[in-house]
C-alpha cells in the first residue's frame, strides 16, 4: 500500500475524530457558500480573477520587473531567489547584517516550503511563529496541516495541554478565549523584544510596488511595525498588474478561505518605516519551470485559500498530514508532482475526481482535471505498481473487443456466482474487506436484449 | 544576485504561455443601502457602531472603557492623554486606546481604511487594546472595487484596511475576539 | 431521430434492469432506439486509473460502434461524461466529434431533447436523491452547491414528474459517495467512510430508496449497505420513471 492511503486508513482508524475533523472543515465550506451566496457577481468575479491571473502569468517577467522597480523607488531592497536554498541564505544574510538575534514570523506557507525555520534555528536565530494556530504547532514541533488553518487536526484539549507544558497555563484548562489570551500574552512578549519581522505575501502589486498582507489577528503588522526590519517573501506567482485588481481579490479571498467578508486586517506595505528597513524576496522554487508545462501551469494561480482542501471530501477524512507536504488537499496533490514524480506518485490518485475543488476554487484552476493528467503521466513514466499496469493492459484488450469481453464476464460471472464465499472474500479482494460485492444477475443486459429485446 | 534574477526571468520568458489579455472591468453594483449595511457588517464581525452627532465626549469614552485610562487621539474632538511621538515604537503598550480618523469605508466587509499620514507610529492601530474609528457616513462606500477608485495606495508608505478587532479561531475553530492586536473596534459614525 | 443506447459495461453484468428500463422507457416516448450488440466500454476504468493510452483501442471501438446514430443515449452521468470530455487522445474526426458531441446522459436527453413534461407512473415514496459527481460538475445536469446560481436539476425535473413521489432534504445535497473507480480499492478506508457517511445522511432523513443517475455510486453504497446490514433499497432514476415500485 502507498503512503497516502496508509496515512488516510490510519487517520480513519479513530472515526469519531474524523468526524470532527470533517465536520469542522465542512462548518467553513458552509460558511464559504452563505457568504460567497450573497454576492450576485461571484462567477465573474472568479471569472475575473482567473483572467488576470492568467494575464499575469503569460506577462510574469513584464510584471516581475515593474514591481521591482517601483518597489526599488519606494526604498525597498529585493532580492531573488532561484530555490529554497537561496532564499533561506538570502534571509540570514540580511538578519546576520543587522546583527538579528529575534525573528517573529508571520505565517508564511513560503518559508514552510523553503524549510526556513529549521534552518535560522541552526544558525542560532530565535524565531518565532506569530500566528495563533502557527505557534501551536511550533510548539508541538509539527508541520501545519492545513494552509489558512494550521492546527486544525489539534483538539483544545491537546493545545490546552500543551500550553500548560510551554506557557504554564493552568492544568486541565480548554477554554479558547482562557488560551488565547495566554498566547496573547506569550506573543505579545516577543513582539517587543524582536530584531527583525518576517511575513509572507498574499499580493505584490506591479503598480504601486507595494506587497498586501491579509491576517485577522493582527500579528503579522504587530511583528513588521515593531521590528527595525522587516523581511516579506513571496513567490514569485504573487504578482498582479494594478492596484484595482486587488479589489477582485479581497473580495473573494476570505470569502473562499473562511467565510468571512475580508480580513480584519489588509495591509499594504509600500515604504521602509522611518530609520527601518524593508526588504523583499522574491522566490523560484520550480515556479518557472511549473510555468513551462502547459496543462498545469494555472495552478500558479493559486492565491492559498484553501477552500479546496475544505470542500475535499478526501482531506477532510484523512487531515492535512496524510499529504506529507506543506500544501496538501488538491491544490498540493497538483503542485507536489510537478516537485517530485516519484515522491508525490499517490497524491493525484487520492481524488475520486469529484470536481468540487473546481468549483469552488476563486481562480478557477481546473484542479481535478490536472489530477486526472498527472496520472497520465505518473502511469507513462512507470512510478504505478507493475501488476496494476498489468491489469489495466489486460482490461484495455477485454474491453476493446467484444468477443474478449464476452469470454471474460462470462467467467467473471461464473466464479462470482459460484465461488463459496471465503474465496471469493479473500484478502485480496479489497473491495470486499467492508462491501459486499453486487449481486450476480442470471442474465446481462446483452442476453436479455438478444432473446427479448430485440423484438420490438 | 544579478544573475539570479536574470536567470529567473530567462526562464520565465522561455516558459510562459502565449499572451492572454487583461480584463477590464467597472465597480459592481449593489442593491442595499451602505450605510446599513457597513453598521450590519461591522456588528457581525463584533464591532460596535455609533452614531455621533457632535464631538466625542469624555463622558462617552468613560462609559465604554471606564475612568484614567491612557488615550492616544487622532481626532480633533479629544486630545491625547501622553504624547507618543516622543516615544518609540516599543514603549506604547500601556496605550490602552486610540481614536483614528478613517478616510474612508466600505459597506459590503466593514473594512475602514486609513493610512500613515494619520498615524504617528505605524504599530499603533494594532498595539493598543481598543480601538476607534470616527468616520464620516459620506465617506461609506458599497464595496472594495470603489474603495480602490477612490484611494491611491502608492501615496503613503503604509496604509492598511481594517474590518473588526483582532480576531482568531485557530483553537477548534471558536470564534474568539482579541487575538493580538484590539480587543475592541468601536467605529463612531459623524453625519 | 435514431438513438443508439449505450449500456455500461457494468450495468451490463449486474443491473441488466436499468438496461431493460432506460430502452423501455425510450420506446414508450416514441423513440427509435437501437442497442448495437458489439459495444463494450466508454474505457473510464482505464484512463482514470492513468492509463489512457491503453484505453485508446476502447475508445476507437465505441467511435465505431455508436457514430452512425444521431444520438447516443446511455443511463450514466459519468461515461458520458468520460465520452464527452476526455476523448481527446483520438484524432478528432468527424465521427469522433460527432460521437462526442451527440453522447447524452438520459436525463439530459429526456429534459433538452425530449422536453419531457409528462410521465405515467407513480412512486409513493421518499427518495434521497445522490447527485453522482461527473454528471452533476461535468455535465451539469444540476446546480452544484459550490456555485453562484439559480438552483436547477435535471433528474429531479423528470422526477417529479411522477406521482407521489417525495424528496428527503439532505445535509450534504452533493457531497462524492467515494467510489471513484480505482480509487474504490486504491483508497479504500477513505472510499467506505466516504460511503459510510453518504448513508447516514440519507438514513438520518428518513430516505426509503436512494436514486441516482449512476448505478455505480449505488453499487459502492449498496455494498457497504449490504455488508452492514441496513437495508435502504438502491434504484437508478430511470427505473422509477419507468414504473419499477420498491
Amino acid at each position: 500500500m502507498s503512503k497516502h492511503p496508509q496515512k488516510a486508513a490510519d487517520f480513519i482508524a479513530n472515526e469519531a475524530r474524523t468526524d470532527w475533523h470533517d465536520q469542522s472543515l465542512w462548518v467553513v465550506r458552509e460558511k464559504r457558500d452563505k457568504l460567497a451566496k450573497g454576492i450576485a457577481e461571484w462567477e465573474e468575479l472568479r471569472e475575473l480573477a482567473s483572467q488576470i491571473k492568467d494575464h499575469t502569468l503569460s506577462h510574469l517577467d513584464h510584471y516581475l520587473e515593474e514591481f521591482e522597480k517601483n518597489a526599488l523607488a519606494n526604498g525597498v531592497q529585493v532580492h531573488w531567489a532561484k530555490d529554497a536554498e537561496t532564499h533561506n541564505h538570502i534571509v540570514h544574510d540580511i538578519l546576520q547584517k543587522q546583527k538579528v538575534r529575534r525573528l517573529v514570523k508571520s505565517k508564511s506557507m513560503l518559508t514552510e516550503e523553503c524549510g526556513l525555520n529549521p534552518f535560522l534555528e541552526k544558525q542560532g536565530i530565535e524565531i518565532i511563529d506569530t500566528d495563533l494556530g502557527e505557534r501551536i504547532i511550533q510548539l508541538k514541533d509539527e508541520p501545519p496541516s492545513h494552509i489558512v488553518m494550521p492546527a486544525i487536526h489539534l483538539k483544545k484539549e491537546e493545545i490546552g495541554e500543551l500550553f500548560h507544558e510551554k506557557l504554564q497555563t493552568e492544568k486541565g484548562a480548554t477554554d479558547p478565549q482562557y488560551l488565547t489570551e495566554a498566547a496573547r500574552q506569550h506573543l505579545r512578549s516577543h513582539f517587543l523584544q524582536a530584531d527583525a519581522a518576517l511575513s509572507g505575501v498574499n499580493f505584490a502589486v506591479a503598480e504601486t510596488g507595494g506587497v498586501t498582507v491579509c491576517t485577522n489577528e493582527g500579528n503579522a503588522d504587530m511583528g513588521i511595525h515593531l521590528a527595525p526590519v522587516q523581511i516579506h517573501c513571496m513567490g514569485l506567482e504573487k504578482v498582479i498588474p494594478r492596484q484595482k485588481d486587488l479589489g477582485v481579490f479581497t473580495r473573494l479571498l476570505a470569502r473562499s478561505a473562511t467565510g468571512q467578508p475580508i480580513t480584519i486586517y489588509t495591509s499594504h506595505h509600500l515604504k521602509p518605516k522611518p530609520g527601518g528597513e524593508m526588504h523583499i524576496v522574491i522566490v523560484d522554487n520550480g515556479r518557472s519551470e511549473q510555468l513551462g508545462r502547459e496543462d498545469f501551469r494555472n495552478s500558479l494561480k493559486c492565491i492559498r485559500c484553501g477552500a479546496c482542501m475544505n470542500t475535499c471530501p478526501i482531506y477532510r477524512r484523512s487531515g492535512g498530514h496524510s499529504y506529507d507536504y506543506t500544501v496538501p488537499g488538491p491544490i498540493g496533490s497538483i503542485l507536489t508532482p510537478g516537485k517530485d514524480l516519484k515522491k508525490y506518485s499517490d497524491l493525484p490518485f487520492a481524488s475520486t475526481l469529484c470536481g468540487s475543488c473546481t468549483d469552488v476554487c476563486p481562480v478557477k484552476i481546473d484542479i481535478h482535471q490536472q489530477l486526472y493528467k498527472w496520472r497520465q503521466i505518473i502511469a507513462e513514466e512507470g512510478h504505478l505498481p507493475k501488476a496494476k499496469a498489468r491489469e489495466m493492459s489486460m482490461a484495455a484488450k477485454v474491453l476493446s473487443s467484444p468477443k474478449a469481453y464476452r469470454r471474460a464476464t462470462k467467467w467473471m460471472r461464473r466464479l462470482m456466482r459460484f465461488l463459496p464465499r471465503p474465496l471469493l472474500y479473500l484478502n485480496r479482494n479489497v473491495w470486499g474487506k467492508q462491501r459486499e460485492l453486487p449481486q450476480v444477475p442470471r442474465q446481462t443486459f446483452k442476453d436479455w436484449y438478444k432473446h427479448e429485446g430485440n423484438e420490438s | 544576485m544579478k544573475e539570479m534574477k536574470a536567470d529567473i526571468l530567462h526562464r520565465i520568458k522561455q516558459n510562459k504561455a502565449n499572451p492572454k489579455p487583461l480584463p477590464d472591468y467597472a465597480a459592481f453594483g449593489y442593491d442595499f443601502d451602505p450605510r446599513e449595511k457597513f453598521t450590519e457588517v461591522m456588528e457581525a464581525v463584533g464591532g460596535k457602531v455609533l452614531h455621533q452627532k457632535g464631538k466625542i465626549n469624555a463622558a462617552q469614552l468613560a462609559n465604554l472603557f471606564g475612568e484614567g485610562i491612557s488615550i492616544y487621539s487622532g481626532v480633533e474632538d479629544f486630545s491625547s492623554t501622553l504624547d507618543v511621538s516622543s516615544l518609540s515604537p516599543k514603549d506604547l503598550p500601556p496605550i490602552e486606546v486610540v481614536i483614528l480618523p478613517v478616510q474612508l469605508a466600505v459597506a459590503e466587509n466593514g473594512a475602514c481604511y486609513l493610512d500613515e499620514s494619520v498615524l504617528p507610529h505605524r504599530v499603533l492601530p494594532f498595539i493598543c487594546q481598543h480601538l476607534i474609528f470616527v468616520l464620516e457616513a459620506k465617506s461609506i462606500v458599497g464595496n472594495m472595487h470603489e474603495a480602490l477608485e477612490k484611494i491611491d495606495l502608492s501615496q503613503q508608505g503604509f496604509s492598511v484596511f481594517i474590518a473588526g478587532p483582532s480576531k482568531t479561531a485557530d483553537i477548534e475553530q471558536a470564534l474568539v475576539i482579541g487575538a493580538q492586536g484590539a480587543r475592541s473596534l468601536t467605529v463612531f459614525i459623524r453625519q | 431521430m435514431n438513438i443508439g443506447l449505450f449500456i455500461p459495461c457494468y450495468v451490463d453484468q449486474f443491473y441488466p434492469q436499468v438496461g431493460i428500463a432506460s430502452l423501455e422507457l425510450l420506446q414508450n416516448l416514441g423513440c427509435k432506439v437501437h442497442y448495437p450488440m458489439q459495444q463494450s466500454c466508454c474505457g473510464q476504468p482505464m484512463a482514470n486509473a492513468g492509463f489512457e493510452k491503453d484505453a485508446i483501442p476502447t475508445y476507437e471501438h465505441f467511435v465505431r460502434t455508436f457514430s452512425s446514430y444521431d444520438y447516443i443515449v446511455a443511463p450514466s452521468g459519468s461515461c458520458t461524461y468520460h465520452v464527452r470530455k476526455h476523448y481527446d487522445l483520438l484524432p478528432q474526426s468527424q465521427e469522433v466529434m460527432h460521437v462526442r458531441e451527440r453522447s447524452l446522459d438520459l436525463a439530459e436527453f429526456l429534459v433538452d431533447v425530449m422536453k419531457l413534461d409528462k410521465i405515467e407512473s407513480r412512486f409513493p415514496h421518499k427518495v434521497g436523491l445522490h447527485q453522482s459527481c461527473h454528471g452533476l460538475r461535468g455535465l451539469r445536469l444540476a446546480s452544484g452547491s459550490e456555485r453562484v446560481q439559480s438552483s436547477f436539476s435535471k433528474i429531479r425535473d423528470v422526477l417529479n414528474l411522477v406521482d407521489e413521489i417525495e424528496f428527503v432534504e439532505l445535509d450534504r445535497q452533493d457531497e462524492c459517495c467515494g467510489f471513484g473507480g480505482t480509487f474504490a480499492v486504491n483508497e479504500e478506508a477513505i472510499s467506505v467512510k466516504m460511503g459510510k457517511d453518504r448513508i447516514q445522511d440519507h438514513k438520518s432523513k428518513g430516505a426509503e430508496v436512494i436514486v441516482a443517475g449512476d448505478m455505480s455510486c449505488l453499487m459502492h453504497l449498496e455494498g457497504i449497505m449490504r455488508r452492514n446490514k441496513e437495508n435502504i433499497p438502491v434504484r437508478h432514476f430511470v427505473e422509477i420513471l419507468n414504473g419499477t415500485q420498491l
